[in-house]
């Protein structure tokens, strides 16, 4: 079985106000994008690893994998304009030679775990879709467009969505061809499958599997790395 | 004269953090965590009176705890809400006679309150019942089916924060009604939106986060150094 991991790490963030994952913070003096990518490139359930960034970190990038050693390919490749386009770029340079499963991950999240990787792996040879999901701990609600509350969102069975997701790749595949041809714009991949009306089975995610997008989650990081029980 | 008093929840279990004390008693850089806004309201111009809420078994606790505005401790209940009740009820006669106007409601588990934003919020009760503070959701929310599937994603959700501000009056008639109709809200607010109430949302402060996990509890420490040092010319 072979299994590719491909790393959305175009990270331009900020876009339509959405938060920015910055995947070139420095953590331990490394980049998050080189820890991010020295997790997958340990892990045996893992064939190869297709990074996506941008070209202004192209550079960076570039320069911060040369610094380090690689057991596994690593194709570096430009992103598109979004996280979506990305991925499906990501997906598309796969083509000559498909592997079964694609598991998506965040480039800003270094802290991923030979654990998630496997059971997200399992979850998708058994359902064909998987997300790392976990329970929601905070009150959320709408606001309307002057300002107030509009309701309060009913949180019993609501939880958050990270990453890694795995998917058959002939799954994700077809559904960002899809997506391009009915002009589908989502946030994850997981979405666009549930969208296309598949089951995308959750399995657990951690709460130390953390997005870094500000200098605290950096520090963050650096902390948890420094206490592998705090969960 | 009408004051402003400050409920500080502080009778969460501690249990997730692995603590045989309440929640808010664990440290957090070497105070307990609940010590953090007793010291912020402490120190605001706009809080005249404080009352703790605590599980009885955290009373011992509580009372070595000093905060010049700390006026009474009343004693926690089974959930947030019926802490809440408890609190409000504490301070029902004050709230009859006039003498308490305005109510700010905070949860203990988060120590790094935003004064300038208290003072916002205290400011719209001239306008509506009740002001809290949120934020965008930064997280992704989805909705679980019963057999562990993704349903439907939630767009456009504002995590809410505290201290969340009320014109006294209406909210301890809502918890009255609240505790009539046998309803719990997972918030404040939300007790004073069944209602049919305006509550205005003002933006909140990502210090201002809520330690659940001991993830949070490290990202406590990481922010209390980060709020201690001096500020860096790069930011």
């Amino acid at each position: 079985m072979t299994v590719q991991a491909l790393i959305p790490a175009a990270g331009a963030g900020l876009r339509n106000g959405e938060s920015s994952a910055n995947v070139l913070l420095s953590v331990n003096g490394r980049s998050a994008i080189g820890l991010t990518l020295k997790a997958f490139d340990r892990c045996d359930e893992i064939t190869g690893i297709t990074l996506m960034v941008s070209q202004r970190n192209l550079l960076a990038v570039t320069h911060e994998l040369e610094t380090m050693t690689w057991q596994k390919p690593i194709e570096v490749m430009l992103g598109g304009q979004t996280r979506q386009d990305s991925v499906r770029l990501g997906l598309e340079s796969l083509q000559q030679s498909p592997p079964d499963y694609v598991l998506v991950h965040d480039g800003a999240r270094p802290l991923v775990s030979d654990r998630l990787i496997h059971d997200g792996l399992e979850t998708a040879r058994e359902h064909g879709a998987a997300t790392a999901c976990v329970p929601v701990n905070h009150t959320y609600k709408h606001v309307n467009g002057q300002g107030f509350v509009e309701n309060t969102i009913e949180r019993s069975n609501l939880v958050q969505v990270q990453t890694p997701q795995v998917f058959r790749y002939d799954w994700i595949l077809e559904a960002h061809e899809k997506a391009v041809r009915e002009r589908i714009v989502v946030e994850d991949d997981a979405e666009l499958i549930e969208k296309l009306g598949r089951p995308v089975k959750i399995f657990a995610g951690s709460y130390r599997n953390l997005k870094i997008s500000t200098p605290d989650d950096a520090r963050m990081v650096e902390a948890l790395a420094a206490d592998p029980v705090c969960a | 004269v009408s004051q402003t008093a400050a409920v500080v929840l502080a009778a969460g279990a501690g249990r997730r953090l692995g603590s045989a004390t309440g929640k808010a008693f664990v440290p957090v850089e070497g105070k307990p965590m609940v010590a953090w806004s007793l010291e912020a309201f402490d120190a605001s111009p706009d809080v005249d009176t404080i009352l703790l809420v605590v599980p009885p078994s955290d009373r011992r606790l509580a009372t070595s705890l000093k905060a010049r505005k700390l006026h009474a401790i009343a004693d926690g209940g089974e959930t947030r809400h019926d802490s809440e009740f408890n609190g409000l009820e504490a301070l029902a006669a004050d709230i009859e006679a006039g003498d308490i106007a305005r109510l700010l409601i905070h949860d203990a588990a988060r120590p790094f309150v935003d004064l300038a934003l208290v003072q916002r919020l205290l400011e719209a009760l001239a306008e509506h019942p009740g002001a809290i503070p949120a934020l965008p959701a930064t997280a992704r929310l989805v909705s679980r089916s019963t057999d562990g599937l993704l349903r439907g994603f939630v767009d456009g959700g504002w995590a809410v924060q505290t201290p969340q501000a009320f014109r006294a009056g209406p909210l301890l008639e809502a918890h009255r009604k609240a505790r009539a109709d046998g309803f719990r809200g997972s918030d404040t607010a939300s007790v004073l939106e069944r209602t049919g109430q305006t509550v205005a949302v003002l933006q909140g402060n990502p210090d201002t986060f809520k330690i659940t996990t001991p993830v949070d509890l490290l990202r406590a420490q990481v922010v209390a150094r980060r709020r201690s040092s001096p500020p860096s010319r790069k930011g």
